[in-house]
């Protein structure tokens, strides 16, 4: 396409012309069209508009004299671009929204321009005044203009309404989460976003989750930032017994200081399902993996009670935080909610350790990705030391193999967490990704059972089936498969390279291409990987190992496989090299990690 | 989450589907530039091919859905067989729209700086134009051996992105309809997308290396 191979092309217009000008609006001609002509186009990502920090606002009163103007029902108003041909003729004011204004016959009159330019043409004349905003002016040699002219380069925060006239717009909404409903009203400075959707989970103890409740944001102010949460919580699955309350909640206020919010102080009150471990797969997965096929991954507890945080960000992807908690923790059923494709009998919830506990934490959080969504370069790093302690804690009974006997009402342990993930490039091809996490005991009493570890399952040992080693000793029999163990270590190593092999397909089949879009495929990344984990009992005593000792490598369990990744969908066989196991073949939902 | 089968039947649907596999696909070219710049630099060139020969994106712009185009460049030194460092990303978006009442192609590139405009009468240049090479002015920093990837997502835009391009097009800041939008609000607008049966593609294709150096 050539620039300037025909005439202009006016709004509105229907039907098919032979020539036409596809130019509407560029910078001084340079941007893309200048660039046209030898089929490359020079962009500049990295550049930003040279008055985005200075001007990035526009004054109270333009914006009012805008609205005056557009919306004066004796204005001609424009959506769009708009041409008025050389030998035209415009009488009156004449407003023009999201697009340029090209003057090259005669306006008499007002002219207003929101978020466009006013060009006028070598033999036009406009006589009146000029007033543009989020453009600029472009006076061409020969042009008449009679009038006083203004223009400001920062684009103007206005929207139509149905009517067609410029209104300001209430504060933009970001994507709500996925089968959620929301609502946002403003009044003044407070926002407040009435929200109703799924926990984004299915399990055997809630069911599936419905979250209700507003939220009120206080905005505005230059050092600090206000936010309100209220949440009521609904649990679908019903429970015969009187463990479970009826419903849950939460309430949570949030104050974020300085200019760049970096500090955070919050707290909370909450009565809610907690799960006991974060693994061996996602919120999400779980929440598929229990309704498809009435797999439940996690054990829960209910917790009731009150919190505060506080965190800092020191920049640079670096934040610490550390939180106080006081809250009841009691063990809770299994329901029977419902399942797609089996309905047999759920797995039972473990007991845990009732009681009231304070829990003192400090964490610390590193995230310097490139991508967070499918990173290749940088560090992801969560980690935590928390202390626990209560003087009415009711110790479930467990054999002397995994916990010494303990007196009820005396409870204090500290243990960590660390989960550090590395992402690199090692070649144009390879990418490389490790993790390293690790969680467990460290001192003071042995821990609570919600408080315990177990390894197995498709996230960080996929070789070996669900709790595989949950460090159950023989004499227990326990058909909810607890995990007991006191500590965890594992790595992981993956290799991936993204492959050419035609997916998705482009077909125009729907139900092919619905499974495509349901499964989000991608051109799929090979990947090989490789897992070592290890979980134990630590203290002095047979099968335990000291606290001050790692196991020794021989008695770790491994694992390779390879599998592709598919975008939303990936499919992985492990094949465990310990113990003469099968192979194992597991589907994931999202990344490994 | 064992299910042999599953795989099965996923294989199954693949190679059971050999007709449309014929048609033409969008392709992403990256390539670089003519060695002009100071120390032999090379700017990357970034071509999307086919994309109105496509029927999933030829069909959601018939159906008025607003074709989005996410680009992601990244810049990277490669350190000869060790990990290559990762030295910074540049992000853009063309938005490509048919306007029945006018008749009328837009194509809206949206960038850092802002946003700008074209528009074509006709789907042939429309069609002509995305075919253009898009030159970027995002050279490496220092010297070495340096390549090149470009990821590229293409969705179909849902009514409420339509209305977040149209807020950002309208200047308001709050309202990142541009590269600038959370990875985690993406995500959920490609499940959404998804959900909605709207057509979502991604593709990532990487430069040949080229040395820097005085």
């Amino acid at each position: 396409m050539k620039r300037g191979s025909g005439g202009a092309r006016e709004p509105g217009s229907r039907g098919r012309r032979p020539v036409f000008v596809a130019l509407a609006l560029l910078c001084a001609g340079a941007g893309p069209a200048a660039a046209m002509q030898d089929s490359v186009v020079r962009i500049s990502p990295e550049k930003r508009a040279p008055d985005s920090t200075g001007l990035n606002v526009l004054p109270a009163a333009i914006v009012q004299e805008l609205l005056r103007s557009y919306n004066d029902s004796g204005t001609t108003r424009i959506v769009g671009g708009f041409r008025l041909p050389a030998g035209s003729r415009l009488t009156g004011p004449l407003g023009v929204f999201r697009g340029s204004l090209r003057v090259s016959g005669e306006v008499i009159g007002r002219i207003t321009v929101i978020n466009g330019d006013l060009i006028i043409d070598s033999g036009a004349h406009v006589s009146g005044e000029m007033l543009v905003v989020g453009g600029q002016i472009l006076i061409r040699e020969g042009a008449r203009v009679e009038g006083r002219q203004r223009f400001y380069p920062v684009q103007a925060r206005l929207t139509r309404n149905g009517a067609g006239l410029l209104v300001i717009p209430p504060p933009a909404q970001t994507l709500g989460d996925l089968a959620s409903v929301r609502a946002p009203i403003t009044t003044g400075h407070f926002r407040t976003d009435l929200g109703v959707e799924t926990g984004r989970t299915y399990n055997r103890i809630e069911g599936l989750p419905i979250v209700f409740g507003p939220s009120i944001t206080r905005e505005g102010l230059r050092d600090v930032e206000a936010r309100l949460d209220l949440r009521g919580i609904v649990w679908t699955a019903p429970d015969k017994t009187d463990r479970r309350s009826e419903f849950g909640y939460s309430g949570r206020v949030e104050f974020r200081f300085g200019v760049e919010r970096r500090l955070s102080v919050s707290g909370n009150a909450y009565r809610m399902i907690a799960p006991i471990e974060e693994q061996p797969l996602s919120r999400s997965e779980v929440g598929w993996a229990g309704f498809v096929l009435q797999r439940d991954y996690r054990d829960f507890y209910q917790a009731q009670g009150a919190a505060g945080h506080m965190s800092y960000n020191l920049g640079s992807g670096l934040t610490i935080g550390t939180s106080i908690r006081y809250d009841a923790e009691r063990s809770v059923p299994a329901g029977d909610p419902i399942s797609l494709f089996r309905n047999t009998v759920w797995r039972p919830n473990p007991l845990v350790d009732d009681g009231h506990y304070i829990t003192w934490r400090v964490g610390l959080d590193l995230d310097t990705r490139n991508e967070p969504a499918s990173p290749t370069s940088g560090w992801l790093v969560h980690t935590y030391w928390e202390q626990t302690r209560s003087n009415d804690a009711a110790p479930v009974s467990l054999p002397s193999e995994v916990r010494n006997p303990i007196a009820p009402g005396r409870y204090a342990s500290a243990r960590i967490m660390f989960d550090a993930r590395r992402y690199a490039r090692i070649n144009p091809s390879v990418r490389a990704s490790i993790r390293v996490v690790g969680a467990g005991w460290i001192s003071g009493d042995p821990l609570p059972v919600q408080r315990r570890l177990s390894l197995g399952g498709p996230d960080i040992l996929p070789g070996y089936s669900f709790r595989s080693f949950n460090c159950v000793p023989p004499s227990l029999v326990d058909p909810s498969q607890p995990a007991l163990c006191d500590r965890m270590l594992a790595t992981q190593l993956e290799l991936r390279t993204r492959t050419h092999i035609g997916l998705p397909l482009s077909t125009s089949d729907p139900y092919i291409g619905a499974l495509q879009r349901l499964l989000a495929i991608r051109e799929p990344d090979l990947v090989i990987f490789g897992d070592l984990g290890k979980s134990w009992i630590t203290g002095e005593g047979p099968g335990r190992v000291p606290n001050n000792r790692l196991p020794v490598l021989r008695e770790w369990a491994s694992d390779v496989g390879f599998g592709v990744d598919l975008g939303g969908i990936g499919f992985y066989l492990a094949q465990p090299l310990t113990d003469s196991r099968p192979l194992l073949f597991s589907v994931r939902l999202q990344r490994r990690f | 989450m064992r299910r042999l089968p599953l795989l099965a039947l996923v294989l199954g649907l693949v190679s059971a589907v050999p007709v449309e596999a014929q048609e033409q696909r969008v392709e992403l070219r990256v390539s670089l530039g003519p060695d002009t710049f100071p120390m032999h630099a090379r700017a990357p060139r970034v071509q999307v091919r086919n994309l109105l020969a496509d029927k999933r994106w030829s069909d959601a712009l018939e159906k008025l859905f607003p074709v989005r185009l996410d680009y992601r460049l990244e810049i990277w030194r490669s350190r000869e067989g060790w990990i290559d460092e990762f030295q910074r990303a540049a992000e853009w978006a063309t938005v490509v729209q048919w306007e029945p009442l006018q008749d009328q192609y837009r194509v809206t590139l949206l960038l850092l700086s802002g946003p700008q405009e074209l528009r074509f009468p006709t789907r042939d240049e429309v069609a002509r134009y995305l075919n253009y090479t898009y030159e970027v002015d995002a050279l490496p920093r220092g010297t070495g051996t340096f390549y090149y990837t470009v990821t590229l997502t293409i969705t179909a835009l849902s009514a409420k992105d339509i209305e977040d391009l149209e807020r950002f097009l309208a200047g308001q800041p709050t309202a990142p309809a541009g590269p600038e939008r959370n990875s985690l609000g993406r995500r959920i607008q490609q499940f959404l997308l998804r959900v909605a049966g709207l057509p979502w593609d991604e593709r990532e294709e990487r430069s040949p290396p080229f040395r820097v150096q005085p």
